[in-house]
């Protein structure tokens, strides 16, 4: 039996915990016209960094923490944070972080380079499993700590020169360096926390929590009431405290889009997580003040599993690819102003021109099945259309369907699975078309295209190309930003030439916001810089 | 209230009612000129009108289409699931009441293990694990139904063992098997039919639940619970999704329970 | 009686064993594992949480270890949400949803018995075809059909109640309804229906024979009687209640145990399954005991063995 101590604590927890809650949860009235209260979606799973993978945990943690830099939602560059200045060496490779004097956690002690570092080594620990390990493998030496082929972490390129200096080397040039690190990925955490509660590495310590949280960022942790609320404070040790104007934010877990949607209508939220795709239209018909709606950096498509007959043969994949109406899907399927797709990277991408896309060609899809030897889709087999449950898949996946039967005479059935289970079938490669999502983590193509490395865990296709990998490879090491764009678009070419996936849309950051909420610049990674909002109240308000 | 032509003047009246739903849907196909699969992108969701008598959905798909083809598969899910626990429940319930002793203790003991684990988790985790397909789905759901079913036939069964016929097979010496099928199941057979048709509703109910959870029938497949549920998604928006599905739905059951309703006044001894 | 309630009590564990043991391997046969995700972990680290979960061992030595840890109360790590143990999960979701269902049992006992009450001293009145109708219609209509209506109306057009959320009492009129209508259907059918039988028995004839006022003929001399069946069919009705509240708890943003487990099913999250799989065998069966035991004190014939 583990002998960590989180047995122990159940019990006195558990014990100490209900009289507590029974307490705080028979009070609070849902109004609370100072606090920001914004829908979430789902509970987040945890708010330790580095244990989390969602856009609603990055949420809550974007407010609690803050990494070295972070990024001006309008420019989408990076602005100095905790580090004030910086500075890199010619080759682009050795970082000189200088950190604010001022940062401070939310219990008063200063950010230290070391509280960084320790973070890092931890985020990278194999022991902890964490998910967005990856991230930090651009550091010299991070892959093989957190592969588990050392444990001497002084082999990882981030030291602490000072306890107001942080050197950081790196495996190769890495443009989108300084714009990562406003991911929860790169946060530092404080060790005392930690391992007050805990063990370091003990995936199950139980230090992110109201009481043992301590953050450096704008906000600071006050009550999580899992599934019901989770409620954060100006941190008063900010170390630009005086420039946060809201004095504090609620996030509310509502996972159910109509709930979320019903409750932003009865004036109990300010922010959205997302809109019900058929009320998009009715808002911008009756209310398009309090709807928000932009371009969104992530891909919907659908991947080929190349290791099976027919899809083994590439023009088979670009007929289907052809003979599928994006246009069509986009605007009358999905009405929410979604952008067809006819490449992976999506549009916004700074610095990097995409190569030509895949259209819409019926005519040319039925001659490409032809030559392939399925002339109007004789003698193919029936394919099967892999996605999760969700309304949105099922409505695309119904409309694809009907456009290849329509278009290429083939047929295809609808395979709908849950969640782990759609997860574990593509990982096993047990489908044939599978409908999928890329959403990026960082605003830089690399981000989109080398998740079709050989083998890589987020393939999922079978498809490999040497040439590709390459030109991926070449691009990690290209330090000037033309040639590694012009490379990239190279291998984004080829990835569409030889179409291991469909794309179908891009995505849409479609919100619903409350005019008195002021401050907010859309962008097309999602980011909400919750320092720069403040709330305008109306006279007997909404 | 003592008037037995009067009861049987309202089982047929449900059963009128039930038929000609049944065979409406059963019989769409022919009758109806739309496919419950054509899509029209381009038309969307749009209101009742002489074209689309209840309306379209989001796809631009006539929604009585498929409102039957929705009745094809859950008045069919909920036919063959009773079937299911109507085999399982009155074998069981005959057997463990007509053994009596450590049989029948035993027996009931299983059912009430069953009965104790809560129906959500069964039924999820056989679908999960399992996979979906319409046959699972007759059989998962049938296998909790059938529990209710062994407890009502073991009541039955035990207070028919004490009546002087049973008695008197058994002195005659048949066969334990020949006694329990030729003279015992066939005197079940009221409380077993009253029961049956209270029970088809009660399943139809529960694929609703589950299609709710999205683990029922899959598209382009739909059943009444697939198509309420879309429809209480959007039902501010487009009413006409909702109320096609519901009414119909919510007839059905109430004319099955009411059938059932009026067979046991029919055969309840104690009303004649 | 204490006898029979610690008898009951003693064959709760065995009970619990068998749900324990099928919950465990069902929810195991099931593909995909806590672990699956969509951005994938490096082989090693993946390899090293599923060590510390001890999902690499062999699945009877887990089975083994699980329930070794259950005998001393510890239900395990939550796999999917870290930095809390099952046993705190459940502890706070809990209390809630005991309170819904308190809550759902109170509007079905009100509105059924008083309905079916009503019924039985008016048979064949349009009062009791109302009534009959109504239980009907109660029964028809899914919970996940009602409540979203019910929200429509009343809380969207008409404004008198909130939304959604369990904050304050406003706050749970709705879900609360929503929840009992079902069972308020069935109780009002049954109690209607006992009591109808028990009028009907010589002794009440014999009772108003002698002059008994009407009044306490039906609350003293057939209404205890009548009870039986009903509280023989709270058990399982109780059970219904508060381990279906899922839906309820999804449609009002409730912060309950069933979303809790269905979520946790979902995604795999073994030991939050198991856990609440035992919550809901050990109320079910207290349900039931609580049931059983008036059952008996409301019929003096039934004898407790």
């Amino acid at each position: 039996m583990r002998g960590n101590g989180f047995f122990r604590q159940t019990w006195v927890v558990s014990l100490v915990l209900p009289w507590v809650l029974l307490g705080a949860g028979c009070s609070g009235p849902p109004r609370e016209p100072d606090l920001l209260r914004v829908g979430n979606g789902a509970e987040p799973a945890a708010l330790d960094p580095h244990l989390v993978s969602g856009v609603s945990e990055h949420r809550v943690l974007s407010a609690l923490f803050e990494g070295l830099a972070t990024i001006n939602p309008a420019t989408l560059e990076p602005e100095p944070a905790v580090a004030a200045r910086w500075e890199a060496s010619p080759d682009g490779l050795v970082w000189r972080f200088h950190l604010d004097p001022d940062t401070r956690w939310s219990d008063g002690t200063p950010v230290t380079a070391g509280d960084f570092v320790y973070a890092w080594r931890r985020m990278l620990s194999p022991a902890l499993g964490s998910e967005y390990a990856y991230m930090l493998h651009c550091l010299a030496g991070a892959r093989a700590f957190n592969e588990g082929q050392t444990t001497d972490f002084s082999t990882v390129g981030a030291r602490a020169l000072s306890d107001g200096v942080l050197e950081v080397q790196l495996d190769h040039p890495t443009p989108y360096l300084l714009k990562m690190q406003s991911h929860f990925a790169w946060y530092p955490v404080k060790a005392a926390a930690v391992e007050a509660a805990g063990r370091v590495d003990d995936r199950n310590n139980p230090w992110a929590r109201p009481g043992t949280l301590v953050s450096n960022g704008p906000f600071r942790l006050v009550e999580w009431q899992p599934n019901d609320q989770i409620r954060l404070e100006r941190n008063p040790y900010y170390r630009r405290a005086g420039s946060v104007r809201l004095p504090g934010i609620v996030f509310y877990p509502v996972d159910n889009q109509q709930t979320e949607e019903r409750l932003f209508r009865a004036g109990l939220l300010d922010l959205t997580s997302t809109v019900p795709r058929y009320k998009i239209p009715v808002y911008r018909q009756r209310m398009p003040e309090r709807l928000q709606s932009h371009p969104y950096l992530g891909t919907y498509f659908y991947r080929f599993n190349v290791t099976r007959s027919p899809l083994n043969d590439p023009r088979v994949r670009r007929a289907l690819v052809m003979a599928l109406d994006r246009k069509e899907l986009a605007e009358r399927v999905l009405k929410g102003g979604e952008i067809p797709a006819d490449r992976l990277v999506p549009e916004g991408m700074a610095g990097y021109r995409p190569p030509e896309g895949i259209p819409y060609d019926p005519e040319g899809a039925r001659q490409l099945l032809a030559e392939a030897g399925y002339p109007e889709g004789r003698g193919m087999r029936e394919l099967d259309l892999l996605f999760n449950t969700s309304e949105a898949h099922r409505l695309i996946a119904e409309a694809a369907q009907r456009m290849w039967r329509e278009t290429l005479g083939i047929r295809v059935t609808l395979r709908n699975q849950d969640w782990k289970v759609y997860l574990a079938s593509m990982d096993s490669l047990d489908y044939d078309i599978a409908r999928s999502a890329w959403i990026a983590d960082v605003p830089d193509a690399v981000n989109f295209l080398e998740c079709f490395l050989a083998g890589g865990g987020n393939n999922r296709t079978g498809w490999s190309s040497e040439t590709y990998d390459q030109l991926i490879r070449e691009a990690y090491r290209e330090a000037d930003q033309d040639r590694r764009a012009v490379l990239l678009a190279r291998a984004e070419a080829l990835l569409l030439d030889e179409a291991p996936i469909a794309p179908v849309y891009f995505y849409r950051w479609t919100f619903l916001m409350n005019p008195e909420v002021r401050g907010l610049v859309p962008n097309p990674l999602g980011f909400i810089r919750w320092t720069d909002l403040w709330l305008e109240r109306q006279e007997g308000g909404e | 209230m003592n008037d037995a032509g009067g009861e049987m003047f309202r089982v047929k009246q449900h059963a009128v009612v039930l038929a000609v739903v049944a065979g409406v849907c059963a019989l769409g196909p022919w009758l109806w000129p739309y496919a419950p699969d054509a899509q029209d992108t381009l038309l969307g969701a749009s209101a009742p009108s002489w074209r689309h008598w209840l309306g379209t959905d989001l796809l631009g798909r006539d929604l009585l289409a498929r409102l039957m083809e929705g009745g094809r598969v859950s008045i069919g899910v909920g036919l063959a699931a009773t079937l299911v626990s109507l085999v399982i429940g009155v074998t069981w319930g005959t057997v463990a009441g007509y053994a009596g002793g450590r049989v029948d203790r035993l027996m009931m003991r299983i059912v009430d293990v069953l009965y104790a684990l809560p129906f959500t988790v069964f039924v999820i985790v056989l679908t999960v694990a399992f996979g979906r397909s319409l046959l699972l789905l007759f059989v998962a759901i049938g296998a909790v139904e059938w529990l209710t079913m062994a407890r009502i036939v073991r009541a039955q069964t035990l207070s028919l063992k004490q009546r002087p016929f049973v008695e008197a097979v058994v002195l005659m010496g048949l066969p334990v098997r020949r006694i329990l099928f030729r003279h015992v199941m066939p005197n079940l057979l009221g409380p077993v039919v009253v029961y049956t048709t209270l029970t088809v509703p009660r399943v139809m109910l529960l694929e609703a639940f589950m299609s709710f959870l999205g683990l029922g029938v899959q598209p382009p497949m739909s059943s009444w619970g697939t198509l309420i549920r879309d429809g209480v998604e959007v039902m501010e928006e487009f009413p006409w999704m909702l109320l096609g599905p519901a009414v119909v739905f919510a007839m059905t059951l109430y004319s099955l329970n009411a059938l059932g309703d009026a067979l046991w006044d029919a055969l309840d001894p104690a009303s004649r | 009686m204490i006898r029979y309630v610690l008898k009951r009590l003693a064959e709760l564990v065995p009970v619990l064993w068998a749900v324990i043991t099928i919950a465990f391997f069902l929810a195991r046969l099931a593909p995909g594992g806590p672990f699956d995700a969509e951005r994938k972990a490096p082989p090693e680290a993946l390899r090293q949480i599923e060590a510390y979960y001890r999902l690499d061992q062999p699945l009877w030595k887990q089975y083994a270890l699980y329930l070794w840890g259950v005998a001393r109360g510890d239900l395990g790590p939550s796999f999917r949400k870290p930095g809390r143990s099952v046993t705190e999960w459940i502890l706070l979701r809990l209390p809630v949803s005991l309170e819904l269902g308190a809550y759902a049992l109170a509007v079905a006992l009100a509105l059924g018995l008083a309905g079916g009450l009503a019924a039985a001293l008016r048979p064949d009145t349009p009062l009791d075809r109302v009534l009959n109708a109504g239980a009907l219609l109660g029964i028809c209509l899914p919970s996940f059909l009602l409540g979203p209506l019910l929200v429509l109306v009343c809380a969207l057009w008409l404004g008198w109640f909130p939304v959604a959320g369990w904050s304050s009492p406003a706050h749970k009129v709705l879900p609360s309804f929503t929840l009992g209508a079902l069972y308020a259907a069935y109780l009002a059918r049954l109690t209607r229906g006992s009591m109808l039988e028990m009028l009907g028995q010589d002794f009440i004839r014999a009772a108003r024979a002698r002059g008994v006022s009407e009044t306490r003929v039906v609350l003293v001399h057939a209404l205890p009687g009548a009870m039986v069946p009903v509280s023989a069919f709270l058990g399982p009705a109780m059970a219904g209640l508060f381990t279906g509240s899922f839906v309820v708890e999804t449609i009002f943003f409730i912060p309950g145990l069933g979303r809790e487990f269905v979520e946790a099913a979902f995604n795999r999250d073994y030991t939050m399954v198991i856990g609440a799989v035992i919550v809901y065998a050990v109320l079910v069966a207290l349900l039931n005991l609580a049931a059983d035991l008036v059952t008996a004190w409301l019929d003096p014939r039934i004898r407790l063995e």
